[in-house]
């Protein structure tokens, strides 16, 4: 449904693509002690389909505060976050673990696979709630064909190296077919080759699905592949960078 | 498919949480064999009795004569009742105190010397050797293939176990035998022990008695007409015992009858409450293996918060997670269930065996109803008991993924915990009603008795617990720091007069108070870690402490 556009051709004509999440001045405080520390004092973007974002800044800056607010795992104190124009910050417990399940994917740094599941029932988790055609198990078998694990069906977690744990994560992103894959730090638990490897595999990936990738990071090598970076400096944005060099 | 996948994800996260599953398994184990191997005791112990009742009685009527003793004449009328058919047979039974002479010696025939002490004296029943007991005939220790009518022949008595224990006599010995009768004449008879039989059957009540042949001891003493005590009565049938129990006492006013549904009702209250008090203990070691659960399964999900965590990322809702960790509470009771009824198997067999030594006749039934029973009983106490885990555990934020939050301690929480803990505690009530078999006001009196108590305990853990988390692990001494030791030490010390053993724990306390100032600053840390993780988890170290306590304080008491 948001794969009309190939992402190659977008970039130009961006402006022209629907926008499939709208983040409407979202601040975040949070009690600490007698006092509130304001960890996002009002953060407004828009995100349209197929693009690749990403978002940048220094350690403590609030970039993971930010993905859980847009991904629907923590509330904003004010603001709104509206994925196909739908409000998904005061949602019921229930409709917004289907907005999870369908609508976003999410990879971590720490990868977060479950460790008594083999790499194809992680896959399967998603697929077992809500409603989804066809074969768990054969969906799960087609991802991670996809990211090159065909092998490794039946590995658990800790019979796989860091990067194969990290594709196994993508794959299960992908289950559900949803229109976001949001990425905390994906590769912050690797090394250089590894990292590097992952990202093409974000690329790869983009170019075949069409999905949109919201990536938050430290690493300038992954910035550099998105089509925007916005950067978050103490809980603003500071500016945001379209790759073809202008700012706003 | 799904179902597979859930088996699957279930099964394996019970292996992997290792020692802490096969502990929460334990407690639903020894919970489940105690209800079960004590329901199984108080089985057998009903059973035993009814079945031995009428053997007890000495027949399904007991006519006692009770201040005017029956004469030969009197026996007449039985004679005429069993002639008729109203009843299939009886025997009349003379009884007397007997006590033996310290010495055999030839010279020396008249009564005990008046040392004698009460304890000495014993039953003497005199019997018809051919016609007794009416009922099943007694077991005999020696000689293994004895008769009553063989060996009550010419001054051979026979004599029950407890009397051969207490008198050290044995088979083939020799013994004078004063017998002093009711009616007050006395006669010393030279008799042979012939025969020791089990304390069972018909003499499962009789204590230390001799049995002689009625035979001789009317030739003991000849002019003395004979009198029996009680006339042993059996029949066809109930109606027929109704009936002629009846006549029996219209034709004797002065004597009275027992008959067995009689002699069962006066020790049914007693089995009621044997078999009542079995299964309440049985219910309170259910209540503390379902702490252990509790506490178990707090530890085991909260091990696994950020995987709990991710399965909300991808869109779990709090009722698939109380399908998936229901699913876990039910393997581990249906597995502890599946133990406990086996080793409760075991232990009312061991008991069988130790109460057959004691001579009871026990009728073993291995009913596969009690052990499903059981099996039932360990699901359903660990889904109850998992309810608390279990919620909480779903109710962990879905941003746990990203980063580690501490456990909630908002009043809503707290709320959530107390409205648990009332659905928990009615759960278990109505489980413990079903067990005592629809008592309902015991059922309450017991549980909610026992959960005051725990309760009661837990506030105490909870604030020590509390008290121990905000413990300061000072650099150096000041004065409030010197001020908080002195204040513990005295507080001990008052401690001391009332708990000793919490006197002296707190002492320990403050003295480590002082030492901790002293030790490098590395040590300082890992202590002060140490009580920050004590005060994150507090809930989950209160129910610890609770569970250690209780399985302590009960293995003190063996
Ligand atoms: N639950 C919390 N309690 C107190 N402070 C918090 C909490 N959550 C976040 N913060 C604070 O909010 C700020 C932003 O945190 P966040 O994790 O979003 O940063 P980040 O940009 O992802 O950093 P990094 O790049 O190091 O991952 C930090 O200063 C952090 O200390
Ligand atoms: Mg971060």
């Amino acid at each position: 449904m948001h794969t009309t556009v190939p992402p190659e051709t977008g970039q130009a004509q961006s402006t022209e693509r629907t926008v499939v999440m709208d983040v409407l001045n979202i601040t975040k405080n949070l009690p600490l002690g007698r006092e509130r520390i304001e960890i996002l004092k009002g953060i407004s973007f828009q995100i349209r389909s197929g693009e690749f974002v990403s978002i940048v800044g220094p350690s403590g800056s609030g970039k993971s505060t930010l993905l859980g607010i847009i991904a629907g795992l923590d509330n904003p104190t004010t603001g709104q976050v509206l994925i196909d124009g739908v409000d998904i910050t005061r949602m019921s417990e229930g409709k917004l673990a289907a907005v999870r399940n369908s609508e976003i994917g999410m990879v971590f740094q720490a990868f977060n696979l479950i460790p008594t599941l083999t790499a194809q029932e992680n896959v399967e988790v998603p697929l077992y709630v809500g409603k989804h055609k066809g074969s768990p198990s054969a969906r799960a078998q087609e991802l991670l064909a996809l990211v090159g694990l065909t092998h490794r069906l039946d590995h658990r977690p800790n019979q796989l190296s860091g990067g194969e744990q990290q594709r196994v994560a993508i794959a299960r992103a992908l289950a559900t077919d949803p229109a976001f894959v949001i990425a905390d730090e994906p590769t912050g638990n690797l090394d250089a080759r590894n990292g590097e490897n992952v990202l093409e595999l974000i690329a790869q990936l983009r170019t075949q699905t069409g999905k949109t990738f919201i990536i938050a990071t430290h690493d300038p090598v992954v910035a550099s592949h998105a089509d925007r970076t916005i950067r978050i400096v103490d809980g603003k944005i500071t500016e945001i960078e379209h790759s073809n060099g202008s700012f706003t | 498919m799904k179902a597979s996948m859930y088996f699957n994800y279930t099964s394996r996260s019970l292996l992997r949480g290792g020692l802490r599953t096969l502990l929460a398994v334990f407690c639903v184990a020894v919970g489940v064999m105690a209800i079960v191997a004590l329901q199984l005791v108080g089985s057998m112990l009903q059973n035993s009795l009814t079945s031995s009742t009428r053997d007890t009685n000495g027949g399904d009527i007991a006519v006692t004569a009770q201040s005017v003793p029956f004469k030969a004449s009197d026996l007449s009328y039985f004679e005429q009742l069993k002639s008729e058919g109203a009843i299939t047979n009886y025997t009349a039974v003379m009884s007397a105190n007997g006590s033996l002479s310290p010495v055999a010696s030839p010279g020396t025939s008249g009564p005990l010397s008046p040392v004698a002490s009460s304890s000495q004296s014993f039953s003497v029943n005199a019997v018809d050797p051919n016609n007794y007991p009416v009922v099943s005939p007694p077991t005999f220790v020696t000689p293994s293939y004895g008769s009553v009518s063989n060996l009550l022949t010419r001054n051979q008595v026979i004599i029950t176990q407890q009397l051969s224990t207490t008198f050290h006599h044995k088979v083939g010995d020799i013994v004078t035998v004063y017998i002093k009768t009711q009616a007050g004449s006395g006669q010393t008879l030279h008799v042979t022990i012939a025969g020791v039989v089990a304390d069972s059957g018909v003499f499962a009540q009789s204590g230390n008695l001799m049995l002689i042949s009625a035979h001789d001891e009317q030739a003991a003493a000849p002019s003395t007409p004979a009198s029996y005590s009680t006339v042993y009565v059996t029949t066809a049938n109930q109606a027929q015992t109704d009936a002629v129990v009846k006549a029996i006492n219209q034709h004797f006013p002065l004597a009275s009858t027992q008959t067995v549904a009689g002699a069962l009702q006066a020790q049914q209250s007693s089995i009621d409450l044997i078999s009542k008090f079995l299964e309440i203990a049985g219910l309170l070691a259910l209540l503390i293996g379902g702490v252990g659960i509790v506490n178990t399964m707090q530890v085991l999900l909260s091990r696994r918060k950020t995987e709990i965590a991710m399965l909300k990322t991808t869109g779990y809702r709090r009722v698939d997670l109380y399908v998936l960790f229901g699913l876990e509470a039910g393997l581990l009771g249906m597995v502890g269930g599946i133990i406990g009824a086996a080793a409760a198997t075991g232990v009312s067999s061991i008991v069988r065996i130790l109460m057959q030594n004691l001579g009871l006749t026990v009728p073993f039934q291995l009913n596969p109803w009690t052990i499903a029973g059981g099996v039932a009983i360990g699901l359903v106490t660990a889904l109850i008991f998992g309810l608390i885990p279990i919620v909480q555990a779903a109710n962990i934020r879905p941003l746990n993924v990203i980063r580690d939050l501490s456990e909630s301690r908002g009043a809503s929480s707290i709320a959530l915990t107390i409205a648990l803990l009332v659905v928990l505690s009615v759960l278990f009530c109505a489980l413990a009603i079903v067990i005592l078999k629809n008592d309902v006001v015991l059922g309450i009196a017991a549980v909610y008795g026992a959960f005051a108590f725990l309760l009661v305990l837990s506030v105490f853990f909870g604030l020590v617990v509390f008290v121990v988390s905000k413990l300061p692990v000072p650099e150096h001494f000041d004065l409030r720091y010197l001020a908080l030791i002195l204040v513990g030490m005295a507080a001990s010390v008052l401690l001391y007069l009332v708990l000793p053993v919490f006197g002296i724990l707190l002492f320990a306390a403050s003295l480590v108070g002082i030492v901790i100032v002293l030790v490098p600053r590395t040590w300082k840390v890992s202590t002060k870690m140490a009580l920050r993780n004590i005060g994150r988890q507090r809930t989950r170290t209160t129910t610890t402490m609770l569970a250690l306590f209780i399985t302590a304080s009960l293995a003190d008491r063996r």
